[in-house]
């Protein structure tokens, strides 16, 4: 964590609170009733100037749309979000200009989130040019510097190959450099890695690492990997089923998880010791999707520990059990 | 994606596309001398395509050495009316594939982008223009005003914009709207207008480029048809020269007048067959599932 | 030990319009009855093809070089292709890396997996079938009920299983299972793991299993075989080659991968990236990438040497025994 500017140093770069998201789903024509999928329920958090924060959880928790309503490709359906203290809902005009420059986000899919037609210098001087930042010589310069950061070198080299011509790893590199181009100070990094090929991998997690410690980014990474999290994050939030339902450092929920569901898909996770017998995890069942559910704790019928309480009340909010370590869970708050 | 090398060598491939491809360049070629001929080597008075007259024979006259294809019952120069025609039926078929294709594309990636009410609107358009009989429309307006090529080929482009194309490039569109590049460039900051025209419509293109081999086609042979019922304020054309044959009462005389015809008929069918062989072979290079392996 | 597969120097190319993929060269393992094999590599290293050779499913534009593949004694190359058909299913059975899309859409479950009982075992009657459809439904964790149910109606976990079932429906000897949870959420991928491994434990089936995840072939293998770019550079026994690798391939895929275990460390990278194979690089496939690599290791290929039982290295300064002194891992992680 570097660069904090003195002044700002003390209020987070994002703030979230009571982030919502309903898709609405099976509205047939014959039906009447409309159903609604909760994909993101009522989440709160904050990104602290120069801190990741990892977001993690299974395909379908909502993690993505919580990326995407947090840079404006889905509008929330309740909630604020303050990015440098500008309201996102509110920003129109001159201020979707700046906000796009203090906001970026890198794609999951080297493959698709580049433009087949357009070359690297295209790509990567999009945000240049369409939020008219500097001459074409400053954004030749700039692009050139961004490439050389991001590990494509000789940078001129490169300017006028199209996507089809790089490698996987390549393409994501040039993926962060259209995305660090306009110096953000937000970045949404929605599973960078996940498609690429463990040798190219760390490389490119590297890369990330070191590129936030210099610019002084937040990031918001989102992830399904634990491990990565884990490497790359200062703190670690849990979701499932649209909920946060763990947040704290990183060490603390790899090694001193709390949360039934945080401890079940840790216990998941393969390791790579055939020496070691990993615990079955402790978890019922199979995920369901959250339509139209009750307002209890969504994690109660998969969970070992469950007891009346987490059917009877309303669903757990998040709470310090810990200096720094929330958990939404009625059995560990009460205790 | 490839670059326009690789999308060449995949073209190169297919034999169809190249036996088009040379059809219509012989035709380019054709058309080119016409004027060389007109100038230089040929007597304007009796080589005119429309007013020429040859007083030294009978006519229509069967092919001889003085008329290579003979001439037609008012004493035209057969040959020189097929040659004076390929250049306008290029014109034709172009300008009107032209248009329709850079207005469907236009139309195809706004009702994709947008959708709701700009959809609907362009689509149910679609649907009128489709299901309405083009040849008995255009008879009707033919009648009503005449029709000389310029305006024939826009009215044909814009029809064809509006009618299937349309359908077709915005399926494509929709396609390249939900790619994750779409996202990515509104994140960077880009406006509709900005997506619409540098990541959509670019990569709608070939598809549409695709279309306008087809399209050519669809203008030559509508052309040809009203050109027939005679309805059309074109001198000369490929449909004129065998709307002359009809009436003049030689069309259907078991090929004793084949020369009058015959060309203009296999000129057709060439210049149409080939535009079609061109789009085939661009099909590979679009699909990549048609392509051999 | 009698060994159920036998893959002996085996290399194969596709034709492509670029040249020649040279995707399997001279590999040679056997694997015994009972046992498990994990097949390690990142995409394109020729692992996929490895099992498609073995299966004789391979493209029409392969090519298949030298070497022989012995499948419970018989050359599966010299059969005639109807022979080996009946082996199919019956013999060796496979899990396709896009085990979500094996299933055909407009028939239910059941149905498909009565299908290939039926075909394979004439004799048997319908009502057989499929009363051992549904003991195979048992087998893998789904209710029986839903065994008339579509694939649609299944979750990605649930028709994995399926896929799963309709392997072991005409329980063959050897099950290659090609990235078999690669799509899933690792709770999921954790049940179905232990599923497997529990189905193999109680009838004695051999498993090749296919992955680009160096933990879950941890977990899962007696074997552990680690390829790049289409050369097997490391086989052994899963407990040494975990605890010890020898080649500096083996050695980066598992440090370069962040683990939840143990105190958090810094990774190791492998500089470059994996060759194209139409050019492969002279001598050692890996040596433009390996740190420890000498003029030797550009100019001839090493040869597989065994480094321990069972255990061999194609390379020429392989890393040495856990338990002689020198420690050239410390200078790599430095």
């Amino acid at each position: 964590m570097a660069l904090l500017q003195p002044d700002k140093a003390c209020e987070p770069i994002v703030v979230v609170r009571g982030l919502t998201k309903h898709f609405l789903v099976g509205r047939g024509f014959f039906r009447k009733e409309r159903a609604w999928l909760h994909a993101v329920d009522d989440v709160s958090f904050e990104i602290a100037r120069g801190e990741v924060l990892g977001l993690v959880g299974e395909s379908g928790c909502g993690k993505t749309t919580t990326g995407r309503m947090l840079v404006k490709l889905t509008d929330p359906t309740a909630g604020c979000i303050l990015i440098d203290n500008e309201d996102v809902a509110a920003i129109g005009g001159q201020g979707m200009r700046e906000f796009r420059q203090t906001v970026q986000m890198i794609f999951q899919d080297p493959y698709e989130s580049l433009d087949p037609r357009m070359t690297v210098f295209d790509i990567i001087s999009e945000p240049l040019n369409v939020n008219h930042i500097g001459t074409l010589v400053n954004r030749e310069e700039r692009v050139a510097y961004m490439l050389s950061r991001v590990g494509i070198t000789p940078p001129d080299m490169f300017f006028f190959r199209f996507p089809h011509e790089l490698s996987g790893g390549q393409r994501q590199r040039v993926a962060i450099a259209r995305a660090l181009v306009v110096n953000p100070k937000f970045i949404v990094a929605d599973e960078p890695t996940s498609m690429l090929d463990v040798s190219i991998r760390t490389g490119v997690m590297k890369l990330l690492a070191e590129l936030q410690e210099d610019f002084g980014m937040s990031y918001l990474y989102i992830t399904h990997d634990l491990a990565v999290a884990r490497y790359l994050c200062d703190r670690i939030a849990v979701m499932y089923l649209g909920k946060i339902v763990e947040m704290a450092g990183a060490e603390e929920v790899i090694k001193n998880p709390l949360h039934p569901y945080t401890q079940a898909l840790i216990s998941a996770v393969p390791l790579p010791d055939p020496a070691i017998r990993r615990d079955v995890p402790n978890i019922r069942g199979g995920v369901s999707k959250p339509i139209d559910p009750p307002p209890i704790c969504r994690f109660h019928p998969r969970c070992p520990a469950a007891r009346s309480i987490c059917s009877d009340r309303d669903y757990p909010d998040l709470a310090e059990v810990s200096p720094g370590h929330l958990v939404a869970c009625h059995i560990l708050v009460a205790r | 994606m490839r670059s326009l090398a690789q999308h060449w060598a995949i073209f190169r491939e297919s034999r169809i596309g190249i036996a088009g491809l040379v059809v219509i360049v012989c035709f380019g070629v054709f058309g080119m001398m016409w004027p060389l001929m007109f100038r230089n080597v040929w007597d304007p008075n009796v080589y005119h395509p429309v007013v020429g007259f040859d007083p030294t024979m009978m006519h229509p006259a069967a092919p001889c050495r003085g008329h290579l294809l003979g001439t037609d019952p008012i004493g035209r120069d057969i040959l020189a009316q097929l040659m004076f025609s390929t250049g306008r039926e290029f014109l034709l078929g172009v300008l009107s594939a032209m248009i329709s294709v850079v207005v469907g594309t236009f139309i195809g990636a706004m009702a994709a982008y947008y959708g709701g009410f700009t959809d609907a609107f362009f689509m149910r358009l679609a649907d009128i223009v489709m299901l309405f009989p083009f040849v008995p429309l255009l008879v009707v307006v033919g009648s009503l005003v005449r029709l000389d090529m310029f305006s024939f080929a826009i009215i044909l482009g814009f029809l064809e914009a509006f009618g299937g194309i349309t359908i077709i490039l915005k399926a494509q569109a929709l396609q390249v709207k939900v790619r994750p590049y779409i996202d990515a460039a509104k994140v960077a900051g880009g406006d509709d207008l900005h997506i619409i025209r540098s990541h959509i419509i670019p990569n709608v293109l070939p598809l549409s480029f695709l279309y306008m081999m087809f399209n050519v086609t669809a203008a030559i042979l509508s052309e040809a048809t009203l050109s027939f019922f005679g309805v059309l304020n074109i001198d000369m054309s490929w449909g004129m020269m065998i709307h002359t044959a009809e009436t003049a009462g030689y069309l259907f005389d078991y090929g004793r007048y084949w020369w009058l015809w015959l060309p203009s008929g296999l000129a057709i069918t060439l210049f149409c067959a080939a535009f079609y062989m061109v789009g085939r072979g661009l099909d590979e290079v679009v699909n990549p599932r048609l392509r051999k392996r | 030990m009698d060994a159920l597969l036998k893959v002996e120097n085996f290399t194969m190319h596709y034709r492509t319009t670029a040249g020649h993929v040279k995707a399997v060269d001279d590999v040679t393992f056997s694997l015994a009855r009972g046992q498990s094999l994990g097949l390690v590599g990142e995409s394109g290293c020729g692992k996929t093809s490895i099992a498609m050779s073995i299966m004789r499913l391979l493209p029409y534009n392969s090519e298949i070089k030298s070497g022989r593949v012995f499948l419970g004694g018989q050359d599966v190359y010299s059969m005639r292709e109807e022979d080996f058909r009946k082996l199919r299913w019956k013999e060796v059975a496979m899990i396709f890396q896009a085990a979500m899309n094996a299933l055909n859409p407009v028939y239910t479950v059941g149905s498909q997996i009565t299908e290939v009982i039926l075909e394979h075992e004439p004799a048997a009657s319908e009502r057989d079938a499929r009363e051992r459809v549904a003991e195979l439904f048992c087998t893998v964790g789904i209710p029986e009920e839903r065994m008339d149910h579509y694939p649609h109606e299944y979750s990605g976990g649930m028709k994995q299983r399926a896929v799963i079932a309709m392997a072991l429906a005409c329980s063959p000897s050897l099950i290659i299972a090609d990235e078999p949870t690669t799509a899933l959420d690792v709770i999921v991928q954790d049940k179905i793991l232990r599923e497997m491994e529990e189905i193999r434990r109680k009838t004695d089936m051999s498993m090749i299993y296919i992955s680009h995840d160096i933990s879950v072939i941890a977990e899962v293998s007696d074997v552990v075989g680690v390829m790049y770019a289409g050369k097997l550079v490391e086989i052994g026994p899963a407990d040494d080659i975990f605890k010890r690798p020898r080649h500096p391939y083996t050695y980066g895929l598992m440090n370069a991968y962040p683990s939840i275990l143990g105190e958090k460390r810094d990774l190791a990278t492998i500089p470059g990236e994996p060759p194209n194979l139409v050019f492969p690089p002279e001598g050692c496939r890996f040596h433009p990438r390996c740190d420890w690599a000498t003029d030797e290791c550009g100019t001839v290929e090493p040869p597989a040497r065994y480094v321990g039982p069972n255990h061999s290295v194609a390379c020429y300064n392989p890393f040495p025994a856990p338990s002689s002194g020198g420690d050239r891992i410390g200078v790599a992680t430095a």
